[in-house]
């Protein structure tokens, strides 16, 4: 039998920019009423939301956490809208691998340097030695 | 034909003059993309916001619910006009006080040049505001609260605002657009929603009913309030948006104006010059022509 793929396409946009779209295999909130998780095929819903966050379950089952402020969800035909005032993409702001990038860059940046250090220094030998040689051809005339 | 100094003095002047625009066409160039990013940007959050007003308006169970949406009869009728602080944006200004209604009303100004034409043209004006070019939200919550509070003491009936809607960079349309009840025009949300270019099955509404949580009432309050402000501010993004770009387009007109007019001096300059070396020439080859 064909397996049937089922997703909620989820968008957090505040007054600012649309934080994320995408679709996922589930969508977790905090509400007023209590934290709710929603899965596809729910019922249409608005619903007021909670400070609190949205955890997005990719179709690869990783967790996506976006930190969100009060504002309002809606659900209808596997579409799920939140609009809020403030929203943060947690997962891009994971220090551990800001960090490992960082370092990464420096050392990438250092490379190149000495890189184009030794080059310069060959260049230098190359045109010394063409001066030495254009002198004696001269000397020698 | 002007004499050579004066002419100097004049391309000196024109080309000073067009430095200037330079800059402030480069200034503006530069506010513009900004202005014009945040007005795009926030369209989409407006607009779910507009989505979820259209879904409790299908119920036709709001109405009694928050004054914001009780329809009055329109006797006192308001006005936010609003202009830009500075000048020198071309016609923008203008347009946009040409489409001001005529009739019984009062108005309430944002922005010093709204304040400058309402006063002059004796209309009677409320309040005036004054908005920077970063649009904060407590500028415009304290207009929200201002027109709210009238409102609700029913010294007011309806609240409009009149604004120029950014479209483009040379593009932009005097708007009047309803504030307050917010009644009246969720025709006017299907159609924003309908040139949001959505696809079609976004429209398509879940046979199943929607449920409210925790009540409609909440939902309402909460829209009413939030609702408002957006719009507002949303409302300044555009007219912001439309005031950067009208400016730099003004400043570019004023710098190619100045450059053509410059080069036209230059040759006229370049005339005079060679007037005087002719002059000049004939006047020594006629006294050595004398003395031989």
């Amino acid at each position: 039998m064909k397996k049937i793929e089922m997703a909620i396409t989820v968008e957090i946009i505040t007054p600012n920019q649309v934080i994320c779209s995408e679709e996922v295999s589930s969508l977790t909130v905090d509400t007023t009423m209590g934290e709710i998780e929603i899965l596809p095929m729910h019922r249409p819903l608005i619903t007021l939301l909670e400070v609190g966050s949205a955890r997005l379950k990719l179709p690869n089952g990783l967790i996506k956490t976006i930190a969100t402020s009060s504002g309002i969800l809606k659900l209808e035909n596997d579409r799920a809208v939140l609009t809020v005032e403030e929203a943060v993409n947690v997962h891009g702001l994971c220090v551990a691998s800001s960090v490992e990038e960082a370092r990464i860059l420096a050392k990438n940046a250092l490379e190149t340097t000495v890189m184009r250090g030794n080059l310069e220094q060959n260049e230098l030998e190359r045109l010394e030695a063409k001066v030495r040689s254009e002198l004696t051809k001269r000397l020698s005339k | 034909m002007k004499g050579i100094k004066e002419v100097r003095n004049r391309i000196r002047a024109v080309d000073s003059a067009s430095k200037i625009t330079l800059a402030m066409q480069l200034v503006a160039a530069s506010k513009m993309k900004r202005a014009q990013d945040f007005a795009i940007g926030s369209r989409p959050y407006l607009l779910r916001l507009s989505e979820i007003i259209c879904c409790l308006s299908e119920k036709k169970i709001q109405k009694s619910m928050h004054p914001f949406f009780l329809s009055r009869e329109n006797k006192k009728r308001c006005i936010i006009v609003v202009g830009t602080d500075k000048g020198l944006c071309g016609m923008l200004n203008n347009t946009l006080f040409k489409s001001i209604p005529e009739g019984d009303m009062s108005f309430i100004s944002v922005g010093r040049k709204a304040m400058q034409f309402l006063s002059q043209s004796k209309r009677p004006l409320i309040a005036s505001f004054s908005i920077n070019d970063r649009v904060q939200y407590h500028e415009v919550l304290g207009i929200c609260e201002f027109i709210g509070k009238l409102y609700l003491d029913a010294r007011i009936d309806g609240v409009e605002i009149l604004f120029q809607k950014f479209i483009n960079t040379l593009t932009y349309r005097p708007l009047l657009q309803r504030v307050l009840p917010m009644d009246g025009f969720y025709d006017v949300f299907n159609q924003m929603l309908k040139s949001a270019d959505l696809e079609p099955e976004y429209f398509q509404r879940d046979p199943r009913g929607l449920l409210f949580e925790p009540d409609i009432k909440g939902i309402i309050d909460h829209i009413a309030r939030i609702f408002l402000k957006y719009n507002l501010h949303q409302v300044f993004l555009e007219a912001k948006a439309s005031e950067h770009s009208a400016r730099m387009v003004a400043m570019k007109n004023a710098t190619d104006n100045a450059e053509s007019l410059s080069q036209e001096l230059k040759l006229e300059y370049n005339k005079a010059r060679q007037y005087a070396i002719t002059n000049e020439i004939i006047e020594l080859a006629v006294s050595a022509a004398e003395s031989s």
